[in-house]
């Protein structure tokens, strides 16, 4: 049974991630925000690894090539996951939407194991052009600004600053319209983002902003990396740089396995 | 296989009376389930396929009542469904399609999904578009696809719901010809409201309306209560009127019509009676529960 579960698991995987990656749509939402988040990263600080740079023309100035790749990582954090959340709200319910989730219904595989794979799968294949716009940064950082420890430093940021938020908002784009209509979660979630990780606390509005609910990798970056947020001054240790990962990752996970419980509970009413 | 059904009634939301104490008994072989559109064909075939609780009844297979969930997935292992509404994901190939049915059917080795998945490709005639995305294929294709996904496991009970609406007469054909091979040892409950589908595929039969069974037999039995029913008669363009329903109104070379009706023919005309078909059968039983339920009974 356990052996049955895996290969359930891989099989929904697989499917879903063939699924995502071939969808138009990820590659066009992911591809057009990395566009404008590079114009922006650009338009601050990329000029600056440039030769002829002119220090008079630009606000900020990264100084070195790990400031401009955790620069580049910031930036990304911030805007990026919105994205990701958006191409992966619609996932469960397109089943019932393509009438799928009637032939679903009557396999004897594991609901769990069809859920899970589903939100690995779909996440995972959205991951792919977060992947490679930033590591086409990244790779120009590098020519640009020579140095050893770009590339290990840019993966570490990946996986610490990125990840989370993207695991985070994935678990509950992929759970929470399980209970409403997917539009009307894109719409909710996109206010919930700009309040919840871009809000400046000077602004007066209570919002988790700087608490380790923001999903933008505030924490990680300051306490892993030591590198300032844009507008927030958390004074973040390296522990909290690190329980903000699990805390976030955790939560993505958490809000799957509720809806997981959901879905079972729905199912036994028919 | 056997399936005893017994008082199963299924009410939607405290008001709608889905099924209203059907009670079939279904031995092996190829099985018609005949009734209009909102007879409860469909929500029978759900509850068969384990997707729906009945609110009260008994179902058992082989002996064994199915109760809790573990005895519906146990079901599961030796069902096949194609549904009505055929839900597919488009951006997979047919292959692909089937390899993840598969898989949660419990074919976890590889090699053996593959030899299975090739072998149905074969039967249902898709062998050459099989690397071809869902989205490419055409309405009976995708009806194909889904015989396909419903027998990967070799099942021994095989439930289709609507199979040829939608379809091509060629189709339709080829289809009816598929299911006809399938009976055997295995239950395949066809449910449909085409006659002609049950006519050429079926030996038992049941017939339900508004939740109920009106009719369980063999279709001679069917046929016999139509027997004395049926006429035919010629007549002007001018559709008749009577006691009685028109099956069909053919054009005659040259002028009139030949009308085919089931009931009483209209006095003053020279009608004879007619064997009937499974499609008299049907409207002669419809208009009997009509008669009856007018009346009061």
């Amino acid at each position: 049974m356990y052996m049955s579960r895996v290969s359930e698991l891989g099989g929904a995987f697989r499917a879903e991630f063939l699924m995502q990656i071939r969808r138009a749509s990820v590659w066009v939402t992911i591809g057009l925000l990395g566009l404008i988040i590079f114009a922006l990263w650009y338009g601050f600080a990329a000029v600056s690894l440039h030769p002829h740079f002119n220090s008079e023309q630009h606000i900020w100035e990264p100084a070195s090539q790990s400031d401009a790749i955790l620069g580049w990582a910031q930036l990304l954090a911030m805007f990026l996951p919105l994205g990701v959340g958006l191409v992966l709200a619609d996932r469960l319910a397109r089943d019932r939407r393509l009438h799928v989730d009637e032939i679903l219904a009557t396999q004897p595989g594991s609901l769990g194991a069809r859920l899970a794979g589903k939100w690995l799968g779909s996440t995972l294949a959205t991951f792919v052009p977060v992947a490679l716009i930033y590591a086409a940064v990244v790779f120009y950082i590098v020519t640009q600004a020579p140095g050893l420890g770009g590339l290990a430093l840019a993966l570490a940021a990946f996986a610490a600053i990125l990840l989370p938020g993207m695991l985070f908002v994935a678990g509950f784009s992929v759970a929470i319209p399980a209970v409403m209509k997917t539009p009307v979660y894109q719409f909710l979630f996109t206010g919930y983002w700009f309040w919840a990780n871009l809000m400046s606390p000077k602004i007066g509005i209570p919002s988790v902003v700087s608490t380790m609910l923001n999903a933008a990798g505030p924490w990680a970056q300051e306490g892993i990396f030591n590198f300032q947020w844009t507008f927030l001054q958390l004074h973040a240790t390296p522990l909290q740089g690190y329980l903000s990962i699990a805390v976030l990752s955790g939560l993505g996970i958490l809000a799957v396995a509720i809806a997981w419980v959901y879905l079972r509970w729905q199912a036994a009413r028919q | 296989m056997h399936i005893a059904i017994q008082g199963l009634t299924k009410v939607y939301g405290g008001k709608v009376h889905a099924l209203n104490g059907v009670t079939l008994a279904i031995q092996s072989g190829t099985f018609g389930l005949l009734g209009p559109n909102g007879a409860g064909k469909s929500t029978l075939m759900r509850i068969l396929a384990g997707i729906l609780r009945p609110t009260a009844g008994t179902l058992k297979i082989d002996g064994q009542e199915i109760r809790s969930e573990r005895e519906r997935t146990q079901v599961k292992r030796t069902l096949g469904y194609l549904p009505q509404e055929l839900g597919l994901y488009p951006d997979l190939t047919a292959r692909e399609f089937l390899d993840y049915i598969a898989i949660l059917k419990g074919l976890d080795h590889a090699r053996e999904r593959r030899a299975r998945i090739d072998e149905l490709f074969q039967l249902v005639g898709l062998t050459e578009v099989a690397g071809r995305k869902l989205k490419a294929f055409s309405g009976g294709m995708k009806r194909r696809v889904g015989i396909a996904q419903a027998l990967l496991n070799d099942p021994r009970l095989l439930i289709v719901d609507e199979p040829t609406a939608g379809l091509d007469p060629e189709e339709r054909i080829r289809f009816r010809n598929l299911l006809a091979d399938l009976g055997g040892n295995r239950v395949v409950l066809l449910s449909t409201h085409i006659v002609e589908d049950i006519a050429q595929t079926c030996r038992d039969l049941a017939v339900l309306t508004q939740g109920r069974v009106i009719f369980q037999g063999t279709i001679p039995a069917l046929l016999s209560e139509a027997n004395g029913h049926v006429w035919v008669f010629s007549g002007e363009n001018m559709r008749p009127g009577g006691d009685f329903t028109l099956v069909s109104a053919v054009p005659l070379a040259g002028s009139g019509m030949q009308y085919r009706i089931v009931g009483t023919p209209p006095p003053n005309v020279a009608a004879h009676r007619a064997p009937p078909s499974l499609e008299d059968g049907y409207v002669w039983l419809m208009r009997d529960q009509r008669v009856a339920a007018a009346s009061g009974f």
